[in-house]
């Protein structure tokens, strides 16, 4: 997984998906991302809650992320999907919130070095918006190509570049980039969106 | 070259629905116990007994329960386990293992019981399970030897502990006991009819006599007499 910037947009998904083939974008396959929220049950506030998040381009994979101030002092780990199985014998402590899921599914289009997928936000039967990931295959380090990115979403959408991801910003001992990081990206757009009517 | 024939078929088998993942499975379990210095005996017989070659291991297990005011008496057991550092590659790798309670079958000459594991990447393992609402119970360090007969897992290992938790260099590690635990295994699928093998299992293990001596050991039981008395 190459540096990736997601972002949601103001536009439907047909426009972009449009506007991707304008500049020559090929539809290559579909994707998904779910997010699930599991909370502690009720009167129990010792503990956070855990954020459980899969993507199609990880099928094996369980991203889990415990979401505190900044990314960096947030715990989180990388599981193979038998951690689904232990966290349901969690139930005690952790409860999947089935009403908070967040479901994003749509097309994956190919433009040269750039991975780009466009997908709807749906939460239970309710449409959120409209979720863009880009994704720059070529390179894993977040300094060499923050201002290609920056480019590339100005040059396709003209908006958008202003909000840059977190780890745009942070310069200090930049690490290299992990899905993770991604699906964090991915874990502040749905907090948003669970929030929007 | 059995095993090899094996290989090829998982490799070419459809893929699993999320109810029968292979992280899902079922085990029967034996346990025995040797003197250290006899070691070296069971380690001759095994070889007779065993496929060719062994894997030696050193590894960090920790044991986690589910930190819950609700419902005290129900306890969740998690496992964690790390090998220690052999290449630095695969630092901040984890099992995670969850082990179900014994099925409470008296016919069976074997422990039963269900099993998960996941292997976890996180930077920070301990701050990632306090946040997952888990607190450790004990901790230990295994050093021993791992042998296989087909299905069947043979382990045999001296349990260390740490004097200085954190600490895990060789200075502070100090022995729990002169004796080394050995435990044999067979993993099953999850819903596989468990009987014919805890039968083999049964029987291999009775091989291992004179020297060691395998039991259906009634863990579950000593753990909630003792438990009893602690809580009054």
């Amino acid at each position: 997984m190459g540096v990736t910037w997601v972002f949601e947009v103001d536009q439907t998904a047909k426009s972009v998906e449009r506007l991707l083939e304008s500049f020559g974008g090929e539809c290559v396959s579909t994707f998904a991302v779910d997010i699930s929220p599991y909370t502690p049950p009720t009167g129990n506030a010792d503990h956070a809650s855990n954020i459980v998040m899969h993507h199609s381009k990880c099928p094996q994979s369980t991203f889990s992320i415990c979401p505190k101030d900044t990314f960096k002092k947030s715990p989180k780990a990388v599981c193979d999907r038998g951690f689904d199985l232990i966290l349901s014998k969690l139930s005690n402590g952790l409860i999947i919130d089935t009403a908070g899921k967040i479901d994003i599914n749509g097309n994956e289009y190919k433009l040269n070095d750039w991975t780009v997928r466009v997908g709807t936000a749906v939460q239970g039967t309710a449409v959120k918006g409209v979720v863009v990931e880009v994704e720059y295959d070529a390179s894993l380090i977040v300094v060499q190509c923050r201002e290609m990115m920056v480019e590339f979403v100005k040059y396709v959408f003209n908006k958008y570049y202003q909000t840059q991801p977190e780890i745009f910003i942070i310069t200090e001992k930049p690490e290299n980039y992990s899905p993770l990081d991604t699906m964090w990206q991915y874990l502040l757009i749905a907090a948003k969106l669970r929030k929007k009517t | 070259m059995e095993n090899l024939i094996d290989i090829d078929e998982e490799a070419t088998r459809p893929q699993l629905s999320i109810n029968s993942t292979p992280y899902q499975t079922q085990e029967c379990v034996l346990y025995g116990s040797i003197f250290s210095k006899h070691v070296p005996d069971l380690e001759r017989r095994l070889a007779g007994l065993c496929d060719p070659g062994c894997e030696e291991f050193f590894e960090h297990e920790m044991s986690f329960c589910l930190r819950s005011l609700a419902s005290s008496d129900v306890k969740t057991d998690i496992k964690l386990r790390r090998r220690f550092r052999t290449d630095h590659q695969i630092q901040n790798y984890w099992q995670l293992r969850y082990i179900g309670v014994p099925e409470p079958d008296q016919k069976c000459p074997t422990i039963i019981r269900k099993e998960i594991s996941s292997l976890v990447h996180s930077s920070d393992m301990m701050t990632y399970a306090k946040a997952l609402g888990l607190r450790m119970d004990y901790e230990y360090m295994t050093q021993g030897k791992l042998w296989t007969k087909g299905n069947i897992k043979i382990l045999h290992s001296s349990l260390t502990k740490s004097i200085r938790p954190g600490n895990y260099d060789s200075s502070s590690i100090k022995s729990i006991s002169d004796s080394s635990l050995v435990e044999i295994s067979i993993s099953l699928p999850e819903s596989a009819e468990y009987m014919p093998a805890a039968k083999t299992l049964r029987d291999f293990a009775d091989q291992l006599m004179p020297l060691c001596s395998m039991e259906k050991v009634d863990y579950w039981k000593k753990m909630f007499s003792t438990a009893t008395p602690a809580r009054k």
